[in-house]
């Protein structure tokens, strides 16, 4: 690019007065075709032609044996959302992207929660579609992880078999299968913790699909707008947060089955209000700032406003509340599933810690031995430890980008 | 009591034998990021009993922490007072412990600030808060205190004041807020009051009634420190004028002459911002201070080699024996007419009039 | 009304008249880039989840004034006179409840569509604070560049190129613009406001207080560029400030804004040098002057500014007025006069001095009350002295509003009775009735002195 030689630009007269700007040559329509529409659209005629072949050419299962529920769907939708919003920003705005990255991985804590976090995703994106689906072997329940060994329960053991008092005989762990272990069905531990990780992403893209966008939403618009609206809003999210979502999901789950789809609309529905009332103060602190004023000035929109001025501002506050939210939500669905209310089939990490904890059981005929939860310790504490890790990582990383994309701390 | 060593100041006569308010080199450094900041370098003066001393200069030439530093409410880290001695009432004040310092504080030295919001809680009424500040140096009965918070409210010029007393500091005006501010200061009844820009933030209506206020303590013989960049302000108040830059004085005097006078370079840019438009858009904020010698020689406009020597040019007298100017034009050896033709009311000097003073 | 009265009157009223009339009658621009005509914005105050409304703030309150072409207009007057929501009013940044606002021709209230949008190009703004100017995750460049992009320039180079070229010319260098708001010192800043402003090659820039959070030099360099500016690229300027001195030195004209209204308004010269309202008299007069032998500091007759939601009657400031309208009835000297109103001013505004604490303890004396007020034990006027009589009375009885009723009463003033219009005298329009000969009562000589 050729710059203007700015020196000659100032001794000109009146008529070069910087560059003069032909208003009416230049486009004044705004761009209709964003990279992020075009790839919402295209995610969603996508999507629509799966649901399309799912229904009426496939019949039970869409590929392989992935049985599509509505919650799937549901979640595809908000993960097309999301690759369009989120996904392709990060692609356009690399350098942004890269200097966030970067700032993010120079204070090693957070450099270890943002790996962890990634892992976490990358299991639960691509898990599943790596490791397949576990069949039911009963007889090898409680089979142990590598290098331990426990009375078997089931009546097959990969690894080497040795006896024990009386009729115990004692399996122990193999690195080739079960390498960590299985639970009561005999369904490997490395698969559970991985499906966990999906039923616990899956509950990350709901809430940032469908649940902040709402709640930012709705603080914005209360915010902005003032007056009644914010008055009708804001009395609106004083019920909402006085209703415990825990009560709503249980009158749901007397009507119909556990499903994690009713879980996730209760509970990310019901959660959003804490989140819209910061977003509507942090919006009416703003709102008469200079910036603001002077982009009113120029006719920027309410929405140009609140997406270019106000929601970068407020990241400082509003992100680590949303990976608070985020943390929050996977905690609920693992406690909801720890008591047992949530279907089985989705194996979440809370049903499989509950599973882990909960079996006493006499193996071995008569005279065995009993065999209770400490035994096969596994199967509650891998999936615990995931799950922690995942909460702190969530943490730590909504601290990290909090400040990662402050300028002033990078600086 | 012993008299502290003699000051560059001349001698004043005064019925105790030293002034209420002396210092002598006091040197604050501020650390950052980018480097320490020579926030106060050297920085040495008097206050007597019953004067108003204007220090005067623009944000980031030193003034307000140099009061800070007085009482050690300068936050330290990341300012440290590194050097100089202060003297209150004859008594050092540098080097003293925590309870000493905050026996002095509010009891004897109040510190009033621009932003009187600031000062006051908005959860206490205003009198809840004058009878704390009462009672925090004195112990009297509640009664009796809450009588002295009317009266001093009184004498600040607040109207209904025994009604006012039970009010909220939301419920007063920017103005009256000051007010208040400086009501609780004078709680304690201190020999001397700071105050750092307490009429920049209020209307110029009110302002004059703020001065008024000021000037009637004044009167009533409190010591005043004032710091301010308006040269108005300290035209209507000031008894006698430090100017500061980059950390130094650069010029001091009375009143009267600095202003029918205004000697040292940047004093006088100081004053043209005052006069017609500049046109000087040449001058880069961005140069670095220096640390030593002049620190205005990056700017001025008479700067010669000498000036970049020493720590900061000696004081030579002006004029008037009390007016005196950190230049080194004005020296034995310099010739200051050019400066003084610059200036905006330049008088005549004579040379005899112009002795070394150091 | 006597024939002396009536000679006394128009004396006085006439009485300053020092400069030549024929060129400094007040002449508007024919061809005025901004007219504002009767702009009225009252905030309804509203009580209850249902928003009842229960008042109006009068924030501004029948505004006119021209802005000609290249011409710097000066705003000036005390936080809460509405300067501020006049400016954000003309830019249609709040919606104006009356009055017209005219651009070039076209009413800015039915501008629509690409027009509107040319308006928003024409007319820009610049913020007081410059540490709130900037959105502080925007790099520069990008918030300089902002105004092109909202207007539809796609071209990011040419957008650069410009950028470039404006942070030059306001002193800066071309690669601060990679660099974000906290990084610039708050003169800097400023600086780079005055370039976003200038992005669009406007014919208005509305510049709310722009120096006031700057102080000396760095205050006179902005304001130096502002002008080379303004001059160079003939931009017409609305210049709101409450500091007089800068409004001095940048404007041509200047109108002096008091609870919503104009009350005075003419060329920088003629109004600062020879105010002729009051109110800009006491306003002039209250900035301290640079010569520390004059100390002298006017003081209104009281210090309350009244509630925009409930103005008084008439003339907003007869209740601070030094110099308030005697009727001619009312036979007392000057300064009795003045006594008198203050005395009846300062009751019905709550503002009794320190002495007379009517909710103190113990029973005041009447003498304390003239005393403290600096009234003379007696007044010339049998009537008024009878009135002010009572009302201490009242007052050391502890009956304020009682004695607040009693002087309303006996201390009338038509500045109370009758809005003042606003004529043109001397080479400026003032809104006074002391420079209207058709008042009846009596104006004192002014006891004010000019500004310097
Ligand atoms: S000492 Fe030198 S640089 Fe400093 S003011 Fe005097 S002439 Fe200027
Ligand atoms: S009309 Fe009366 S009260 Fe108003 S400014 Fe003029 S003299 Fe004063």
């Amino acid at each position: 690019m050729a710059l203007i030689d700015t020196t000659v630009m100032q001794q000109d007269d009146r008529s070069s007065r910087f560059e003069a700007v032909d208003w009416d040559t230049v486009d004044t329509s705004t761009r209709l075709w964003t990279p992020e529409r075009v790839t919402l659209l295209a995610g969603i005629a996508l999507l629509a032609l799966l649901y399309a072949y799912d229904r009426y050419v496939a019949h039970v299962y869409l590929v392989a044996d992935w049985q599509v529920q509505t919650v799937d769907w549901v979640v595809l939708l908000g993960s097309v959302m999301l690759v369009a919003y989120v996904g392709v920003p990060i692609v356009r705005y690399r350098e942004t992207t890269l200097r966030v990255l970067r700032s993010l991985f120079t204070r090693p804590v957070y450099a270890v929660a943002s790996t962890l976090l990634g892992l976490f995703m990358a299991l639960g994106l691509l898990g599943t579609a790596l490791i397949g689906s576990a069949p039911l072997r009963y007889d090898y329940a409680w089979h142990p992880p590598v290098g331990m060994s426990i009375p078997m329960a089931g009546g097959n053991c990969y690894g080497e078999v040795t006896q024990g008092d009386g009729v115990t005989r004692y399996c122990e762990g193999t690195l080739s299968n079960y390498p960590l272990g299985a639970d009561h069905r005999g369904i490997a531990m490395d698969w559970l913790v991985v499906s966990g990780a999906r039923t616990a992403l899956y509950v990350v893209i709901f809430t940032a699909a469908f649940v902040v966008p709402l709640a930012f939403a709705v603080g914005v618009i209360a915010g902005f707008r003032g007056g009644l609206i914010d008055d009708l809003l804001m009395s609106y999210v004083d019920v909402q947060l006085s209703i415990p979502a825990i009560i709503v999901y249980f009158i749901g789950y007397m009507y119909w089955n556990p499903s994690l789809l009713l879980l996730l609309v209760t509970f990310g529905l019901l959660s959003w209000g804490g989140i819209a009332r910061l977003v509507r103060s942090e919006v009416l602190q703003r709102r008469e700032a200079g910036f603001v004023m002077v982009a009113r000035s120029l006719g920027g929109s309410r929405a140009y406003i609140a997406r270019r001025h106000i929601l970068p501002n407020i990241t400082n506050t509003l992100i680590p509340s949303v990976f608070q939210l985020f943390a929050l939500l996977i905690l609920v669905e693992a406690g909801v599933a720890f008591l047992g209310f949530q279907e089985w089939q989705a194996f979440s990490w809370g049903t499989t810690i509950a599973q882990g904890v909960d079996f006493e059981q006499v193996v071995g005929g008569g005279r065995g031995s009993l065999i209770e939860p400490h035994d096969y310790w596994w199967v509650s504490t891998l999936p615990a430890l995931a799950l922690s890790v995942t909460l702190v990582s969530f943490k730590l990383v909504g601290d990290g980008l909090r400040d990662a994309l402050d300028p002033r701390s990078t600086n | 009591m012993t008299t502290p060593n003699p000051s560059t100041q001349t001698t004043r006569t005064d019925s105790q034998d030293h002034p209420l308010l002396a210092v002598e080199g006091l040197t604050t450094h501020i650390e950052t990021e980018g480097g320490t900041i020579h926030a106060v370098d050297g920085v040495s003066f008097q206050v007597d009993r019953g004067e108003t001393v204007c220090i005067v200069g623009e944000s980031g030439s030193g003034k307000s922490v140099t009061c800070e530093s007085l009482t050690e409410i300068v936050p330290q880290p990341p300012a440290s007072i590194v050097d100089g001695s202060i003297q209150f009432d004859g008594e050092p004040l540098h080097d003293v412990d925590e309870a000493f310092m905050r026996r002095i504080r509010g009891n004897r030295i109040a510190h009033i600030f621009q932003n009187p919001q600031q000062a006051l809680d908005p959860v206490y009424t205003v009198g809840d808060q004058i009878v704390e500040a009462i009672q925090i140096h004195e112990t009297v009965p509640e009664t009796t205190a809450r009588e002295r918070a009317i009266d001093l409210l009184r004498q600040v010029g607040i109207p209904s004041a025994s009604d006012r007393v039970d009010e909220y500091p939301h419920e007063f005006s920017g103005g009256m807020c000051q007010r208040v501010a400086i009501a609780i200061a004078l709680a304690a009844d201190p020999d001397l009051l700071i105050a750092d820009e307490p009429t920049t933030a209020v209307d110029v209506t009110v302002q004059a009634r703020l001065i008024e206020v000021l000037r009637s303590l004044a009167d009533g013989g409190m010591s005043v420190l004032l710091i301010t960049h308006d040269l108005r302000v300290v035209a209507a108040l000031a008894d006698r004028v430090l100017v500061m830059y980059g950390g130094t004085i650069v010029e001091r005097g009375p009143v009267s002459s600095v202003f029918t006078q205004p000697s040292h370079p940047y004093t006088q840019a100081l004053f043209d911002s005052y006069d017609e438009l500049s046109r000087r858009s040449d001058r880069s904020a961005r140069d670095e201070i220096p640390t030593n010698g002049c620190r205005f020689r990056n700017e001025c406009p008479h700067a010669v080699d000498a000036c970049a020597e020493d720590d900061q040019p000696a004081f030579h007298a002006v004029a008037r024996g009390d007016h005196s100017v950190s230049c080194v034009h004005y020296g034995p050896s310099g010739d200051p007419d050019a400066i003084l033709e610059a200036s905006r009311d330049a008088r005549p000097v004579t040379s005899a009039e112009v002795t070394d003073d150091d | 009304m006597t024939d002396a009265d009536t000679d006394t009157a128009t004396q006085s009223r006439s009485e300053p008249r020092g400069v030549e009339d024929d060129d400094t009658a007040y002449e508007p621009s024919p061809d005025p880039l901004l007219q504002v005509r009767d702009l009225e914005l009252h905030y309804p105050i509203t009580k209850g989840f249902l928003r009842r409304e229960v008042g109006r703030v009068r924030a501004v309150d029948g505004v006119s004034f021209d802005i000609g072409r290249g011409e710097a207009l000066g705003l000036v007057g005390e936080s809460g006179s509405g300067k501020t929501t006049t400016a954000l009013s003309i830019l249609r940044l709040e919606e104006p409840t009356g009055g017209n606002v005219i651009f070039d021709g076209e009413s800015v209230r039915d501008l629509a569509g690409g027009d509107l949008r040319a308006f928003r190009r024409r007319a820009q703004l610049i913020v007081q604070d410059p540490n709130e100017a900037f959105n502080p995750r925007m790099k520069v460049g990008k918030a300089v560049a902002e105004p092109l992009a909202l207007h539809g320039m796609t071209d990011e180079d040419r957008r650069r190129r410009i950028v470039e070229d404006l942070l030059e010319r306001v002193g800066l260098s071309a690669n601060d613009a990679g660099r974000y708001p906290h990084e610039f010192s708050g003169g800097e800043k400023q600086r780079i406001a005055i370039a976003r402003a200038l992005v669009l090659n406007p014919d208005l820039i509305v510049a709310d207080e722009p120096t006031s959070a700057l102080d000396g030099r760095v205050r006179a360099d902005i304001l130096g560029l502002l002008d080379d500016i303004r001059r160079e690229f003939d931009i017409s300027v609305l210049f709101i400030s409450h500091d007089i001195d800068v409004v001095r030195r940048f404007c041509d004209r200047v109108a002096v804004m008091y609870l919503g209204e104009i009350v005075e308004q003419g060329r920088i010269d003629r109004v600062l040098s020879a105010p002729k309202h009051p109110y800009t008299q006491v306003l002039l007069g209250s900035v301290p002057s640079l010569d520390p032998t004059d100390r002298t500091l006017p003081s209104p007759l009281t210090d309350t500014i009244p509630d925009p939601a409930d103005p008084p009657a008439g003339c907003r400031f007869h209740t601070r007025c030094p110099a308030v309208i005697r009727p001619e009835e009312i036979d007392l000297e000057p300064e009795q006069w003045q006594r008198v109103a203050a005395f009846r001013f300062t009751v019905q505004a709550g503002e009794l001095p320190e002495s007379i604490d009517i909710t103190g303890s113990g029973p005041i004396d009447e003498s304390t009350v003239r005393d403290a007020l600096d009234l003379p034990e007696r007044l010339p006027d049998q009537g008024i002295d009878d009135g002010v009589a009572s009302a201490i009375e009242a007052i050391a009885s502890g009956e304020l509003e009682r004695a607040g009723e009693i002087l309303e009463e006996g201390v009338p003033t038509v500045c109370e009775q009758s809005v003042p219009e606003s004529i043109t005298v001397d080479g400026r329009t003032v809104a006074c009735h002391r420079h209207d000969e058709t008042m009846p009562g009596v104006a004192d000589p002014e006891i004010m002195k000019p500004f310097r």
